[in-house]
């Protein structure tokens, strides 16, 4: 099992031990047989170092919940809104259930080098393309194929000779695929799979809510990927809605909501007939500056219209003059009352 | 012994795993001949996870520290040739173990960085098993169930997302890492030779 790893030891000489270790906490973590036991057993009554690696393995496994449990504040997020003023998002934006990119793009760089990560895991690795907050990224890719990323995404690419593979991990992302009948296009999003031949399509794939694909032209193919049964054909203008127990709602919608939902690719948020609790939820993905509104009732209203995705300070004095409003700007948030 | 208990474990990724990079340097630093920073880490694990309770201790940084400086000088003493110059450094062990300095604190902060990254570097199909096993905290079985796959595939899923990050912990760390733009080719950056280069 380690003699692969020994003859690259240029690669940066994993510890063979550490092999063993992370395949021993991978069988603990399931429950071992008696034969396995005893197994394990010789093997860290052998070297101290083993039993010192095996632990140092269930940690590593196991930090993954701290992680987790730093939540917003680590990944970078001081200003987001906080608890109950967003009220999509989850009570803590994890690093694992999302904050990816926010998190990848504090981190910058790559950890794995092409032939250090076939060793891990086979294969190509990926190439990551994030946004930060507040930025949106047009990612133009080898088969002419166009990404736009929306604010604070994370996406990863990989194309092979036979296919090509995009992952959202995070965010939201429009794709224009170019046509290439050989190698079929397809976006991994949480669960599902998008595929596609050549089209155009939103997929957003944000914590706490079900991923979703918006088809803006063509046809796409929209499956859990786990249950072949679930998948779906959506045309133009069509929404696909990932429901819990592998469920796909399919939807129609109108060209103007197409429109609407992808105008963020100007740089501009469009909103019809939303309260001021969720447009003032929208704007916190585009910056750090938050919309505190106290008042239920006026966090209540309903607004229209078109504005620019990074100025909530100009978004909230428009809403103030049309609705009789006083704004308060103070450091990192705009303020929205009634006298 | 046949591992430790999730207690234990999560004992030592809250309080040990951010300090690794840090302890790392200190020990390459303190290089001696014939002893190997990865076996030193290693039974300083041992050792922490060997112990009756932890709960008497203040400061794990600090403790994780001692135990290696006291692991060195156990290896010296078996070992016929001691430098004085290692012998002298040494001595210095107890200021590098004191209490962390903000700019210590703010390493162990990447660290967290780095897993982020690793995380994100994962295949999707490894990393899925960890966020099904540990986010969601299904059991193996009922992971490969959710996905479709066998219990020998989640089983060995997570066996090379831990290697990752076993790796990530043990070779990672702020200083070793140059800052790579997503644009560029990671081939022509090979940030982890330079790393490695770094190290030695």
């Amino acid at each position: 099992m380690t003699s692969a790893f020994e003859t690259e030891a240029d690669l940066g000489r994993e510890n063979a031990i550490d092999v063993m270790a992370a395949a021993w906490a991978a069988r603990l973590d399931r429950g071992l047989s008696a034969a396995e036991t005893a197994e394990l057993g010789a093997w860290t009554a052998a070297d101290l170092r083993h039993q010192g690696a095996l632990a140092r393995a269930q940690a590593a496994f196991a930090y993954l919940d701290r992680a987790k449990a730093l939540g917003a504040s680590f990944t970078g997020e001081s200003g987001s809104a906080p608890e109950g003023e967003h009220p999509a998002a989850p009570s803590r934006r994890g690093l694992l259930t999302g904050g990816l990119a926010a998190a990848a793009a504090a981190a910058g760089g790559v950890m794995f080098g092409p032939r250090l990560y076939n060793r891990f895991f086979g294969g190509e690795p990926p190439q990551l393309y994030t946004s930060k907050k507040g930025e949106i990224k047009l990612v133009s890719l080898t088969d002419e194929s166009v990404l736009t990323l929306n604010t604070h995404s994370l996406v990863a690419v990989n194309y092979t000779g036979e296919r090509r593979g995009v992952e959202l991990m995070d965010g939201e992302v429009m794709f224009s695929v170019a046509k290439d009948q050989a190698r079929p296009f397809s976006v991994l999003a949480g669960e599902l799979e998008v595929r596609a031949v050549g089209t155009s399509f939103m997929v957003r794939n944000m914590a706490g809510l079900p991923p979703e694909v918006l088809v803006q032209e063509g046809m796409v193919d929209v499956v859990y990927r786990a249950q072949p049964a679930s998948l779906v054909r959506a045309a133009a203008n069509t929404r696909v809605t990932a429901e819990s127990g592998a469920r796909l709602i399919k939807a129609s919608v109108s060209p103007d909501t197409v429109a609407r939902e992808t105008a963020w690719r100007q740089g501009m948020i469009a909103f019809e007939g939303v309260s001021l609790r969720t447009a003032a939820a929208e704007f916190s993905r585009y910056s750090d500056t938050r919309i505190v509104i106290d008042d239920v009732a006026i966090a209540n209203t309903t607004i229209t219209g078109l504005f620019q995705a990074n100025n909530p300070a100009g978004f909230s004095q428009a809403v103030a003059g049309s609705l009789g409003l006083k704004v308060e700007m103070g450091p990192g948030f705009v303020r929205l009352y009634s006298e | 012994m046949t591992g430790v208990s999730q207690d234990r474990a999560a004992w030592l990724a809250r309080n040990v795993l951010p300090h690794e990079a840090a302890l790392r340097a200190w020990l390459r630093q303190k290089y001696v001949l014939g002893v190997e920073v990865d076996d030193i880490v290693q039974e300083t694990y041992a050792i922490l996870a060997g112990l009756e309770s932890v709960a008497a201790i203040r400061n794990p940084r600090s403790y994780a520290f001692q135990t290696a400086h006291s692991l060195i000088l156990a290896h010296l003493r078996r070992s016929k040739i001691v430098s004085i110059r290692s012998a002298s450094d040494l001595e210095l062990a107890g200021a590098m173990a004191d209490t962390p300095t903000p700019e210590q604190v703010a390493e162990d902060r990447d660290e967290l960085a780095n897993v982020a990254r690793v995380l994100s570097e994962m295949p999707p199909k490894v990393r899925e098993v960890f966020l099904l096993r540990r986010v969601q905290g299904l059991s193996q079985r009922e992971t490969a169930e959710r996905l479709g796959i066998s219990e020998n595939s989640v089983e060995k899923r997570i066996s090379q997302g831990i290697r990752a990050l076993l790796w990530a912990f043990g070779r990672g760390g702020k200083r070793a890492v140059k800052p790579l733009r997503s644009d560029e080719n990671p081939e022509n950056g090979a940030p982890w030779r330079r790393r490695d280069k770094d190290s030695e």
